[in-house]
């Protein structure tokens, strides 16, 4: 337990010193920068074990969303694109439940429930992460096709990521 | 137990999260400057049309009240016309020069302040309407402000109750003119300035405006003098003036637009040549 804590507890901080003096400071050809936003930290999230209570998700969610805000210069925006990806996760998680279920300390990484499983798992929230995003920071539903089509551009990209990162660091257990 | 437990986190949870977005929202609307001006833009559009709604729905409540002051209203205007009528005989250029130079437009209050110190009224017309900057407006019992800001189904009325208000008003009985000022405290009590302490000014004195402006037609009735004193040293009169319409109930008013007005400032603006 206490060590699943630790580390947990280092892998956000890494994902979230990554995203905030790495990702952010990517700046691609002006024209597509507009439309790509390279968002990995809520993996540190994704990644949380099963068991934990949703409460406490969402409370790593708010923390975690508004430290990005707070190097980013958008005051709750990221903040609020965590906490409904957390509030999503029990769903998406009840939607992929194996047939046998989940063990106790699940972990919800692709060494223990494979590949393609965590490769879904980690789209869906992505997903609802992005689009959330997106939504917010335009702030009307007006440009809803701007929306959409950010949210598949950034989406594309950081998923490549999250799965290169996944199978470069996460070593088999 | 557990069970309740379990029931306990898992609705705790979703009161969490509620209040998390919550937090959110409010942070995102307080420091993003963008979000903000749209938060703002809608909120006012919506209150705005909340309002109209609210007010149509409430002006059913008080149809026979309203429906009293039409007729006397009403009577009034018949009286109006039945006089202009038989001056008719004697001078039609003048009820022709009168008829064609001011023109009415009715319209609905939508909201309304009195409690600020640079108060404002909203009306439910707008540039559609014909409504334009720098029009006077009017209810049937005495005036209420000027046309500051259009929009294409509303307008901004900055009423006498406002720091800028500087309206000029006649004292009939005496003759003197003066300003017409809030000092922001009572919304019952207006201050006429700039009356000389030699005028005969007597407590229930009517105020009507002057004409001097082409914003309001003279005799147009303000209010009426409730109480006058005169500071030690001072050469005028410093006069208390209830407003004769009271600013916490209006519903409806009449916007007048003065027909010739570019040209009485186009014309004006030439004495500039001479001084």
């Amino acid at each position: 337990m206490n060590k699943d804590f630790v580390n947990n507890f280092v892998r956000i901080l890494l994902l979230l010193l990554f995203q905030v003096f790495i990702l952010k400071e990517i700046n691609l050809e002006s024209t597509s920068s507009k439309y790509i936003n390279i968002i990995i930290y809520q993996l540190g999230i994704i990644l949380l074990p099963v068991g934990i209570p949703s409460f406490i998700v969402l409370l790593i969610a708010f923390v975690t969303g508004f430290f990005v805000d707070s190097f980013y210069g958008t005051i709750g925006l990221h903040a609020s694109a965590c906490v409904w990806m957390a509030a999503a996760r029990p769903f998406v998680l009840k939607l992929l439940e194996p047939k046998s279920g989940y063990t106790i300390n699940q972990k919800p990484s692709s060494s223990s429930l494979g590949i393609f499983w965590f490769l879904k798992f980690a789209s869906y929230l992505s997903l609802v992460y992005l689009l959330f995003y997106f939504i917010l920071e335009v702030f009307t539903f007006v440009f809803i096709d701007q929306i959409l089509l950010k949210t598949i551009a950034s989406f594309t990209i950081s998923i490549v990521i999250i799965f290169l990162i996944q199978i470069l660091i996460n070593p088999k257990e | 137990m557990l069970n309740a437990l379990r029931i306990i986190i898992k609705n705790g949870s979703v009161v969490l999260f509620i209040v998390l977005q919550i937090i959110c929202f409010y942070l995102i609307v307080k420091y993003n400057q963008k979000q903000n001006q749209i938060y703002f833009y809608s909120t006012q559009v919506y209150s705005n049309n909340f309002y109209s709604k609210y007010k149509s729905l409430v002006s059913y409540f008080n149809l026979k009240s309203e429906n009293e002051r039409i007729i006397t209203e009403n009577a009034l205007l018949l009286k109006k016309y039945y006089t202009t009528c038989s001056r008719k005989n004697i001078d039609t250029l003048l009820i022709d020069s009168i008829r064609f130079k001011y023109q009415i437009i009715p319209a609905d209050v939508v909201n309304n302040s009195v409690s600020k110190r640079n108060n404002t009224i909203t009306l439910d017309k707008g540039i559609k309407d014909g409504i334009s900057v720098g029009m006077g407006v009017i209810s049937d019992k005495g005036l209420l402000g000027i046309v500051t800001d259009v929009s294409e189904h509303f307008s901004l009325v900055m009423s006498i109750l406002h720091s800028k208000s500087r309206i000029s008003c006649l004292l009939p009985h005496c003759g003197f003119f003066g300003t017409l000022v809030w000092d922001g405290v009572d919304p019952n009590v207006l201050h006429l300035e700039d009356i000389q302490k030699y005028a005969e000014v007597r407590k229930g004195d009517s105020v009507v405006t002057s004409g001097y402006s082409i914003v309001f037609p003279e005799n147009i009735l303000v209010g009426r003098v409730i109480d006058l004193t005169v500071e030690s040293g001072a050469f005028t009169y410093t006069i208390q003036v209830e407003p004769n319409q009271s600013f916490f109930k209006l519903t409806h008013v009449y916007v007048i637009n003065h027909q010739y007005k570019e040209e009485k400032e186009w014309l004006e603006k030439k004495a500039e040549i001479y001084e």
